[in-house]
């Protein structure tokens, strides 16, 4: 049992079971779980921590206790993560990173517990919040980084950018822009992993918001069906990061129990709680190994908070208010696993210092790399449309008149951007870096 | 109806500037009556009117660059109304038009109402005739154009009076669509500029007469010569080239070369001689381009082969640098294979400069025409024995004689002259050549 | 060696011949399996292969052309039946978002080697929301491939190059003509993509189409012939995507005329852009502007008299044919 709950900490634990509760009344009240829940007692599982009781109290009790280096090693990886994510904000307001940019920031107990739970084969498949996910993977920040700043030396060649990163050689099958879209691929991989009769998993991740889409029920239902005959080895990873954007969960579905919308598939699933890391690498492996060896689909809800904004254009967080940030951030996963290594002895200030600098180093650089990279070169533009040898160009091939013309406009455009960029960068650099010392 | 073009004012004119209209659209205008004002980068001057009518059109704004040769205006004849081949196409196109949806019908109507100036708006025509707007077909145009038809003789069947592949295979077939200057003899006012193509009379069908179509290739080398004898400016230098030591030493040369097979001719050393004068004359191995003057480097020297059908100039490259016998064999194949009609376009094409040797037919001299865009040609004649004096003796010399010509828009005469001086240099200095 | 056998048989044929070939080879869709397919294709293959290569699918378009995708992905050569290609439209997210562009997204990654077939068009009173022509909405994604074979022989040879390709094949098959009977060769016929195929021989006007129109101008072309003496070219695309502009140029320098000929709608539809590469590499060949015969432009009818006036007809197409030719319609 722990000794202190800080007044924060219970204030988010209030807000998750107000969730839990609201999701528990009216219809879901008639429905009783698909899966009948293993351990009625006293469970030593992150599962009944966040159970319907909402008996929080129970977490300490309940949370295996990992081995302290590791976790001192999962720190490191989620301060490097935090600081990465940074980075891209800053690149984003210098005009250094284009397009969209959705940072993890919050979130990093779930990706950084879930791939704990990962062996060599399995792949994971992810929305476009896809940073964490290529880190934890061991993609090198460096490529990263350039991807973001479209770059050639990019891990995708400069042609997907931070929606899109694909690590394949190590299971990462990608980041996808399409909330939902990349659902039914991932029971896709799993069939296949089956059909190929390996022993590993798909770990899908997937937000509260694209659980309203078709693309999640029409998959859900086929892994609970393929899942049956033992075909479909998917761990669902609901990041339940309680806003679809701007829509808070509550405003997007009547029945709020994410994890309980899979009971409709006959998929066994649990909540946990997503900044609690040590309750996420219990969970995580002990359900990943469940789905490794049944072939059976599982999900896990996982209750987190995104501190960051949604994305880079998402300035006035009108739907949220700075005390509900706050008070998530008071269970930072990142400050919750520092304080209870300062408390065991695992490491102290001094060490906290030097992970801190270990990554902010090490993600200079990576900015450093992506900055200096070249941008791909232009004839990077017609390749990877088509897989084989015969690779069909269509009409606009480089050698056509129509090719030719698109990339000459497109050097003269990159030209011409470069030459604009230059005096305003400096200023917005600044600018980023005044704020950066604010919000510290 | 003849058009008001922008005249060509000079040899660098391009474009000319509208400043000016001194008559206004509906005006009568006489011959000689000053319409506009004309800007050229070097003079202002009027335009004056080269046909008597009135000014049907003003195409072109004040303010206006306007290219060499485009339509400005256009004058309407006396008598003269809305061109022939509109009002066949307003009659067709009423006979169809019951037919034809609401959408031809309206164009119809606008073409029948507004027919001077959908007319005048049309593409000025291309092909010479002072009075080309017709519709017809794009393989007509094609087939035209590979056939050296006249389509204005050709009455279209097709929708609005368009010429048709049919139209044009039967008139083929009929002969009569040959593109021979009647259209002149029709209006001979009609064409005020000079016409690329002059006309010419039509042919006087006399017994013992024969019409010989020309070749195809011949007509080219027609165009071109027409054009590049009536563009360029030529101007010529001869130079009389003694020959004795040359002759002495090709004789040596070729019996020690025997073996090889070699046998250096007398036009083998002139081209020889002209590639390695060149380096000094950078202006005489240039190409006159709508850029400006190309000077190449290289010289790729052109040598004319009279064929049975035409002419052609195939092209010994890097002339300058190549050695004597290397030179030799060059001419030697590309003349038999021009012969034979085995070249490719690639090794008749490019050329920078052109000797043209008609020493075996036992010419004294003669001037060549330039083979343009190159700057200059030089003309090769016969050897002949002459006395001459030399330190007061009359002595007996093998003399030759090569004549420039060359384009004054790119080289003066004195450069011309001292280029030639340098070739005779080197042809009397032969050794120079071969080491 | 060639033996005469239905659109069905040959499709079928193809499929098992890849089946037996890769293990990879799976296919998914719709009542493929106990039922026998609702248009028998694959009638028997699931006692054949088994459930695990035999997919029945609940009706989910998005879902299991998605999860196809993934298989593919992996390595899987997944053949999806789109019962029909109407039903398509719930899963072009899929077809678009992910299989068409994953591998260049993925910077070249992965590869999502998958066929996606089903019959295609009109022709059989099915109104308005099971008629559709889909060669121009697919055709116009870099990263798909798309054929249409109208003969038994075609339907075969290029149901194996699709198997085999390393892309998302789009296969559009003439859903009304899977009775029709042709030669067919014997074995490995694979036929390559972006090949079209002359089916008459003709010096006068050059008719194209692809799919059922292909037949349709074949009746054509016979017609211009005892009427009008005109020897009509017949050129069957078969192949959307890519595309056969060699033939098409060709044969227009030789004819001078050309009448592209569509199901689909008139606009923006694969007509326009036969008519278009015409315009664009055989302008100076041209006699006459090119002609399109397309769709009426309204959702297709029910009753057949409107239905019938909604496709091209075989007049319509004789009477473009004739127009170009400046012959007189009738």
């Amino acid at each position: 049992m722990g000794k202190r709950f800080d007044r924060a900490y219970m204030a988010v634990i209030r807000v998750i079971r107000l969730a839990w509760e609201r999701a528990k009344s009216g219809i879901l009240s008639a429905t009783h779980r698909f899966v009948p829940r293993k351990g009625k007692g006293p469970s030593m599982s992150a599962e009944n921590e966040n159970s319907e009781n909402g008996d929080v109290e129970t977490r300490e009790d309940g949370a295996v206790a990992t081995d302290t280096d590791l976790l001192v090693d999962l720190y490191r990886e989620m301060v490097l993560i935090r600081a990465f994510e940074e980075a891209c904000q800053r690149g984003f307001r210098q005009g250094k990173i284009g397009g969209y940019l959705h940072v993890y920031t919050g979130q990093e107990a779930v990706a950084t517990g879930f791939i704990q739970a990962f062996k060599e084969g399995d792949k994971v498949i992810t929305a476009y919040r896809d940073h964490a996910h290529a880190l934890l993977l061991g993609s090198d920040p460096n490529e990263v980084m350039a991807e973001l700043y479209g770059r050639g030396t990019g891990i995708v060649k400069g042609k997907g950018g931070s929606m899109h990163l694909f690590d394949v050689e190590r299971g990462l099958m990608g980041g996808y822009g399409i909330v939902g879209g990349h659902i039914p691929l991932g029971v896709g991989l799993a069939y296949a992993m089956r059909y190929h009769e390996t022993d590993n998993i798909c770990q899908l991740y997937l937000g509260d918001g694209a659980i309203s889409t078709g693309a999640f029920h029409e998959s859900a239902n086929l892994a609970g069906l393929w899942g049956k005959d033992g075909m479909c080895p998917c761990l669902f990873i609901v990041e339940n990061n309680q806003y679809g954007m701007g829509t808070s969960v509550e405003r997007t579905t009547a029945m709020t129990d994410l994890a309980a919308k899979f009971n409709a598939y006959g998929i066994e699933n649990e909540k946990v709680d997503g900044m609690d890391l040590e309750a996420v690498i219990e969970c995580a492996e002990r359900v990943a190994e469940q789905v490794r060896e049944s072939g059976r689909p599982y999900a896990v809800e996982a209750l987190t908070y995104r501190t960051a904004p949604h994305g880079a254009a998402d300035f006035f967080e009108k739907y949220r208010t700075k005390e509900e940030i706050e008070e998530w951030r008071q269970r930072d996963p990142i400050g919750l696993l520092e304080k209870k290594l300062l408390e065991n002895g695992a490491i102290d200030e001094d060490k906290v210092e030097e992970i801190r600098g270990e990554a902010k180093e090490r993600i200079n650089e990576a900015v450093k790399f992506a900055d200096e990279s070249e941008q791909p070169p232009i004839e990077e533009l017609y390749t990877d449309v088509y897989a084989g040898a015969d690779e069909y160009m269509g009409e606009d091939s480089p050698e056509s008149s129509d090719g030719r013309a698109h990339a000459e406009a497109a050097e003269e455009e990159a030209e011409a951007s470069t030459e604009e960029e230059e005096p305003a960068e400096n200023g917005q650099a600044q600018e980023a870096e005044e704020e950066e010392e604010e919000e510290e | 109806m003849p058009e008001v073009i922008m005249p060509k004012m000079g040899d660098a004119m391009e474009e000319g500037t509208l400043v000016k209209w001194l008559k206004s659209e509906g005006d009568e205008v006489s011959e000689g009556d000053a319409i506009a004002e004309i800007e050229t980068d070097k003079v202002t001057l009027e335009l004056e009117a080269e046909n008597a009518g009135t000014l049907a059109q003003l195409i072109a704004d004040e303010g206006q660059d306007i290219p060499v040769g485009e339509a400005i205006a256009f004058i309407q004849g006396e008598g003269e109304e809305v061109p022939e081949r509109d009002g066949k196409a307003q009659e067709s196109e009423e006979a169809e038009g019951a037919e034809e949806e609401g959408g031809d019908g309206q164009a119809q109507a606008a073409t029948a109402t507004e027919a001077p100036e959908e007319a005048a708006e049309e593409e000025p025509t291309t092909d010479g005739r002072a009075d080309g707007r017709f519709r017809a077909s794009p393989i007509v145009r094609r087939l035209a154009q590979e056939n050296d038809l006249d389509l204005s003789k050709i009455e279209g069947t097709g929708p609005a009076g368009r010429i048709v592949e049919r139209d044009v295979r039967a008139a083929m077939e009929r002969g009569d669509a040959q593109a021979d200057g009647q259209q002149a003899a029709e209006a001979p006012e009609a064409a005020p500029e000079p016409a690329p193509a002059a006309a010419a009379p039509a042919p006087t069908g006399a017994p013992g007469t024969e019409i010989k179509e020309m070749p195809r290739m011949q007509r080219v080398i027609a165009e071109r010569m027409t054009q590049a004898k009536q563009q360029i400016p030529h101007f010529y230098a001869t130079v009389e080239v003694e020959m004795n030591e040359l002759m002495a030493l090709r004789k040596q040369l070729n019996e020690q070369l025997e073996e090889q097979g070699i046998k250096l001719s007398i036009n083998d050393f002139v081209m020889k001689a002209c590639a390695v004068a060149l380096k000094e004359y950078p202006n005489l191995n240039s190409l006159w381009t709508s850029e400006g003057i190309e000077l190449h480097e290289q010289v790729d020297l052109a040598m004319a082969v009279a064929l049975e059908a035409g002419l052609i100039t195939p092209v010994i490259r890097d002339a300058a640098n190549k050695t004597l016998s290397a030179i030799s064999a060059a001419s030697k194949d590309l003349a038999k294979r021009a012969r034979e009609g085995g070249l490719k376009p690639e090794e008749y094409q490019g050329g920078t400069f052109t000797v043209s040797n008609m020493g075996m037919f036992g010419v004294e001299s003669f001037a060549a025409i330039i083979n343009p865009p190159q700057a200059a040609i030089v003309g090769v004649s016969s050897i002949m024995q002459r006395a001459i004096f030399k330190d007061e003796e009359v002595v007996p010399v093998s003399l030759m004689k090569l004549t420039l010509s060359a384009d004054h828009r790119i080289a003066n005469g004195a450069e011309g002259a001292q280029y030639m001086a340098e070739v005779k240099r080197l042809l009397e200095h032969p050794m120079t050549l071969v080491v | 060696m060639a033996e005469t056998k239905t659109y069905r048989e040959a499709l079928r044929e193809a499929m098992v011949m890849e089946m037996d070939r890769d293990e990879n080879v799976v296919l998914m869709g719709e009542d493929i399996g106990v039922y026998g397919g609702t248009h028998l294709i694959t009638d028997g293959l699931i006692d054949q292969y088994g459930l695990k290569r035999v997919i029945d699918t609940p009706i989910s378009e998005l879902g299991f052309t998605g999860a196809a995708a993934g298989m593919a992905m992996m390595g899987m050569r997944p053949i999806v039946e789109m019962m029909t290609w109407n039903f398509s439209f719930l899963a072009t997210d899929q077809i678009i978002q992910n299989a068409a562009k994953v591998r260049y997204f993925s910077g070249g990654q992965v590869k999502v080697p998958m066929v996606i077939r089903g019959p295609n068009g009109g022709g059989v009173q099915l109104s308005a929301q099971h008629t559709h022509s889909m060669e121009n909405l697919y055709g116009h994604y870099p990263g798909l491939k798309v054929v249409a074979p109208v003969t038994p022989n075609d339907v075969k040879g290029l149901m194996l190059t699709a198997v085999r390709d390393d892309n998302c094949v789009i296969f559009l098959e003439a859903g009304a003509l899977y009775g029709t009977k042709g030669e067919v060769e014997e074995g490995d016929n694979a036929i390559p993509f972006g090949k079209a195929r002359i089916a008459r021989e003709g010096s006068d006007v050059t008719l194209v189409a692809y799919g059922r129109q292909v037949n349709l101008c074949l009746r054509a072309a016979d017609t211009l012939a005892e009427e009008e003496g005109v020897d009509a070219e017949v050129i069957d695309l078969r192949s959307i995507r890519p595309f056969d502009e060699d033939t098409i140029v060709e044969s227009v320098e030789k004819t001078h005329r050309a009448v592209a000929v569509q199901e689909q709608w008139r606009w923006f539809g694969v007509a326009s852009e036969v008519a278009a590469i015409i315009q664009d590499r055989a302008f100076d060949y041209l006699d006459a502007p090119v002609e399109r015969v397309s769709g009426a432009e309204v959702p297709a009818p029910y009753a057949r008299n409107l239905e019938l006036a909604a496709f091209p007809s075989e007049q319509q197409v004789a009477n473009a044919a004739r127009r170009v030719l400046y012959m007189e319609e009738k």
